[in-house]
């Protein structure tokens, strides 16, 4: 039997299972009323990039439309200043709470049977 | 046994088994299409003759060496049910790069937990449906709320990572954020957030779980925040199409869309060594007992598959990406792949 080949798995794989942490993620056409339209019959005409660049559109329209307002979109309309500078790689926000006190929190609910809650404060104690 | 050396035409990166099809939780949203019921477009899946333990081993490496994946995902039913699971995985780990177990949480005592890390298992899914242990417990027709965190804390103990999935539901609207905490105080770094699949049994009950699409996005905006917020990976199997959601309000999800007929497909072997294109699917391709990986995978159903879109959908920017979210739902529940599926009949179609 020959082995397996040895071969690295994609990146885009190890993301979908959960192995790997993003670096990025899946970028949204830059026209943001493609796939948020539900005027079906009319294919897009503002697509400038993204993951879904794969149709035969010939429109050479590049407009980065950012005109979200109008829309006619289920998703809420986003505000794009606040996401402009959004990535998968922000440290983010800070939590509400630290590690320590939603886990302490949790022991003192009961959620979690005892045997746990006490395996839990045990790794408090000793952190 | 013939050599057929992988190549361009039908080798693949992953690979899942379906070690069992029993299972000792009898949840409502189960989507394994043998839970389907007589009538149903999925009815009539057989699952009576299971291989025995060598020849699913020697199924196992065929699958492997024949189709080069380097990832393999145990899944079932509840794999563990078997009694030579430990071993078939183990074999499974000495085969592949990287191996995934799902689980239903019931069956991985500390001393399980100790022999997955020994293995090498590079990750272990296990299902948490709410915050609660009422909660959680009814909605999986099974007393397993408090094994299950007992579970993520002994593999977490003995090196090995656990990713929750998250089932959304009607019934578990607003438990997203409880369960997240729950990961939290177990140290889980990664969610699976799946709306409810209806594939298999899971279509008689639509009606009563399929989630609406405010509660998937009010679910979504707290997996942004706190995923961002303690370091926890979100992503999304089942697809929430992207004409139902805006996914740059969300950065830190990695959503998925449907993988069949694509260079990384989610194709299944089951118990009895048929070959499926997903876990969601009824249609076998061929059965790699009697079969070479490389007439399975010329089975023109991918191919087929990845061609049959909803109308509705035809023109999209998404067309092909998208696919129309799960057809394989579409077919278990109106018996056409080019029907739109639940939640899109639901959202939109149905919404008009």
């Amino acid at each position: 039997m020959a082995p397996p080949p040895n071969r690295p798995l994609p990146p885009s794989l190890l993301l979908a299972l959960g192995l790997a942490t993003a670096s990025s993620t899946l970028t949204a056409c830059a026209c943001l009323k493609v796939g948020a339209c539900l005027n079906y019959s009319t294919p897009h005409t503002g697509e400038t990039g993204g993951d879904a660049d794969t149709d035969t559109d010939t429109d050479t329209d590049t407009d980065t439309d950012t005109d979200t307002d109008t829309a006619p979109c289920l998703g809420a309309p986003i505000d794009t200043a606040d996401t402009a500078t959004d990535t998968a790689t922000d440290t983010g926000p800070v939590a509400d709470e630290d590690l320590d006190q939603v886990i302490d929190r949790l022991i003192v609910s009961g959620v979690l049977p005892a045997d746990v809650r006490a395996r839990l404060q045990g790794r408090l104690d000793t952190e | 046994m013939s050599v057929v050396l992988p190549d361009e035409d039908h080798t693949i990166p992953r690979i899942d088994f379906e070690l069992s099809a029993a299972c000792d939780h009898k949840c409502a949203h189960c989507y394994n299409v043998w839970t389907a019921k007589s009538g149903d477009a999925q009815a009539g899946y057989d699952i009576r003759a299971q291989l025995r333990t060598a020849s699913l081993l020697k199924l196992m490496t065929k699958a492997i060496e024949q189709s080069g994946a380097q990832h393999v995902t145990i899944t079932g039913g509840e794999p563990l049910l078997r009694q030579d699971a430990l071993k078939i995985i183990r074999h499974a780990c000495e085969l592949v790069h990287t191996v995934t177990l799902i689980s239903n949480g019931s069956h991985i005592p500390p001393e399980s937990a100790a022999d997955l890390a020994d293995m090498g298992v590079r990750q272990v899914q296990l299902t948490l449906l709410a915050g609660n242990r009422e909660l959680h417990d009814e909605l999986k027709g099974a007393v397993c709320f408090d094994d299950t965190v007992r579970a993520a804390l002994d593999l977490r103990d003995a090196g090995v990572p656990v990713q929750v999935c998250y089932v959304s539901m009607k019934q578990n609207a607003g438990e997203l954020e409880r369960v997240m905490e729950l990961c939290v105080a177990l140290g889980v770094k990664a969610l699976s957030y799946n709306r409810m699949s209806p594939t298999g049994g899971a279509i008689h009950h639509i009606e009563r779980l399929l989630p609406t699409m405010e509660i998937i996005e009010a679910d979504l905006t707290i997996a942004d925040r706190m995923g961002r917020a303690y370091g926890i990976h979100v992503g999304t199997a089942m697809p929430v199409m992207p004409c139902l959601i805006r996914y740059e309000r969300f950065p830190w999800i990695q959503f998925g869309l449907c993988s069949t007929g694509t260079e990384a497909p989610n194709i299944v072997v089951d118990g009895q060594g048929n070959v499926r294109s997903c876990n969601l699917s009824s249609g076998i391709m061929g059965n790699l007992v009697t079969q070479d990986w490389a007439e399975i995978y010329s089975n023109p159903y991918q191919k087929e598959f990845r061609r049959t879109v909803p109308e509705m959908c035809r023109g999209c920017a998404y067309e092909t990406t998208c696919q129309g979210g799960c057809k394989e739902s579409a077919y278990a529940t109106f018996g056409s792949h080019e029907h739109p599926e639940p939640l899109l009949f639901s959202s939109v179609v149905n919404a008009k």
